[in-house]
């Protein structure tokens, strides 16, 4: 690989870390607080692309172009591979992790109950909003006593399974898209089901006896579903 | 990429090298432009899933992976071998364990330490004092111990086993290799060494590592994304019930999935029907060797070496989790 385009390559890896993060692109791939990091990755490599660029070339080593690097300046075939990225993420824009990973970790164990104690939801005239992972860990403590009789509403995104069930389901990362972990509740009583990965707030009420490990899986009698832009940060 | 373009260049131009980066650059010209086209083309959840989780990786990586290259050429442009050796204890038995508890200093994921190690090795610190760096950096750093303390809430004993068992695996590793690894360490001296890299300005040391390390956490990545998105974890939940298949089983994982090593408790947290010890497992044998650093480590210290520092690694890792395990879970 020659200089300039070993330039080349670090370049590009740069504007794409600089576009994703200036954007919510990144957001598909990590989780929030990495925007900063990401934004002085990009800048660092671009200004290095430049020194890269415009340092002279020394006379005497104009055969490899590089004489002032002295004989390690090859860098290993493996280089390469470093455009893959980017060249991934201008023509195929992976999406953020949906339906598809969902349904295949369906069978993965669900986020516990935290340790502390298990505060009822808040009161209030209308439904409460409850994120999908802890409508699950309610269902599942004190026989599902916090959530009993209550009108929730679930948003997420819809994943379906072979039996033609349909889910309200949510992804959580901690780090980065690498060790997401799925958690999806679900929805009796609307068999009209809507797109895949469309996004959807499901208001209704517990299914008593459904939980976590339980005979039927956590879910939710609903009395509407409405249709939702999906947000800019699809994970928890 | 076709290999005759740029011989043709070379017989033609005396500037012949020129060839290849136009080719380059138009080649991503050309993609980016025809993105409109290939997109439907390549619309499939199995394809992007992969797409998703290897872009993910790479991008999670990149900030740890420059700052680690940016250690490591300060460490060999400006930090003397003299400044150096007044750091680390003269004896390579004692440096050991003083840079087992170095690693405490570097809350980095592990693609950092790859290149720092490669800079001290570089700077004539022992090879095997600077790869006990290595193992223990990502492992017992503060960023990893309050992660795996957050994933593991009422189980204090966790932490404090999984920090013991990385900082036992590294500082075995290292005398193991001071005490038997002549054959290791000579392929080490023979492919890792780059004898230039005091010759480098401290801009040339960071582009050149970079680029060294780039490709290799790139090819790591792909492998791990599609062990991520082929690879369904229920297969991994059958042997759960058994103790000595489980362990291997979650070590196999924490290899071949490659997770960062401030997240990987809350992946091991999730693995319920698995024993304690067996999670264990899984947190020491991740920061210690995964298949991304196996593929970084092939491309800096050399495949041969690689081929026989990885299986030592990850049985050492393998032991001490268990071992640690047994007396404290």
């Amino acid at each position: 690989m020659t200089r300039t385009t070993q330039a080349l390559v670090i370049g590009f890896l740069g504007a794409v870390l600089l576009r994703l993060s200036l954007g919510d692109g990144y957001l598909r791939y990590v989780s929030e607080w990495m925007k900063w990091p990401l934004v002085a990755t990009g800048v660092v490599l671009l200004g290095l692309t430049a020194w890269m660029l415009l340092r002279p070339v020394p006379e005497d080593g104009s055969k490899d172009g590089s004489a002032e690097d002295g004989p390690g300046h090859k860098v290993p075939a493996m280089t390469w591979l470093a455009i893959l990225p980017g060249v991934i993420v201008f023509v195929a824009s992976p999406p953020s992790l949906g339906a598809y990973l969902a349904e295949r970790r369906a069978g993965d164990p669900v986020a516990a109950a935290p340790d502390a104690e298990i505060l009822p939801l808040p009161a209030s005239d209308g439904p409460v909003d409850v994120e999908v992972a802890e409508f699950m860990w309610r269902a599942g403590v004190e026989d599902g006593s916090t959530i009993e009789d209550r009108d929730v509403r679930l948003t997420g995104f819809v994943s379906t399974d072979e039996s033609g069930s349909w889910y309200v389901t949510r992804i959580a990362i901690a780090c980065c898209a690498a060790d997401a972990t799925a958690s999806r509740v679900r929805v009796e009583g609307h068999a009209d089901v809507p797109p895949r990965d469309s996004w959807v707030a499901v208001t209704g009420r517990w299914v008593v006896g459904s939980a976590p490990g339980a005979e039927s899986e956590t879910a939710i009698e609903a009395t509407s579903v409405q249709p939702r832009e999906a947000p800019a940060n699809t994970y928890q | 990429m076709s290999r005759s373009a740029p011989d043709r260049a070379v017989a033609k131009n005396p500037g012949p090298r020129l060839g290849q980066t136009e080719i380059v650059a138009v080649a991503l010209l050309a993609v980016l432009l025809s993105q409109r086209w290939l997109l439907p083309l390549l619309d499939h959840d199995l394809f992007n899933t992969w797409g998703t989780i290897f872009v993910a990786i790479v991008v999670q990586s990149a900030p740890f992976l420059l700052g680690g290259v940016l250690l490591s050429a300060i460490i060999s442009t400006f930090l003397s071998e003299r400044a150096l050796s007044r750091i680390v204890p003269r004896s390579p038995a004692l440096g050991v364990p003083v840079a087992g508890l170095a690693g405490i200093g570097l809350p980095g994921c592990e693609c950092a330490a790859v290149p720092v190690t490669n800079s001290l090795i570089r700077r004539g610190v022992a090879p095997a004092v600077a790869l006990t760096f290595l193992l223990a950096a990502p492992a017992v750093n503060p960023a990893v111990l309050v992660s795996t303390a957050v994933a593991f809430p009422g189980q204090p004993v966790m932490v404090l086993a999984r920090f013991l068992a990385s900082l036992v695996t590294a500082v075995a590793v290292g005398w193991i290799m001071l005490a038997r690894g002549r054959l290791l360490l000579e392929r080490l001296a023979g492919a890792g060494r780059d004898q230039h890299a005091h010759e480098r300005s401290f801009l040339g040391n960071v582009s050149h590592d970079f680029l060294h390390a780039s490709g290799f956490l790139v090819l790591g990545a792909m492998l791990a994304a599609a062990v991520n998105t082929f690879v369904p974890r229920s297969v991994v939940d059958t042997v759960a019930g058994q103790a000595v298949l489980g362990i291997l089983t979650l070590a196999l994982l924490a290899f071949v999935v490659a997770l960062c090593s401030e997240s990987d408790a809350f992946v091991a947290a999730s693995f319920t029907a698995f024993s304690d010890t067996a999670k264990l497992v899984f947190l020491v044998v991740g920061p210690a060797m995964d298949i991304k650093l196996a593929s970084m480590e092939a491309g800096h210290f050399g495949t041969g070496f690689a081929l026989r520092f990885v299986p030592l690694v990850i049985l050492t890792a393998i032991a001490s989790a268990v071992g640690v395990g047994w007396w404290l879970l």
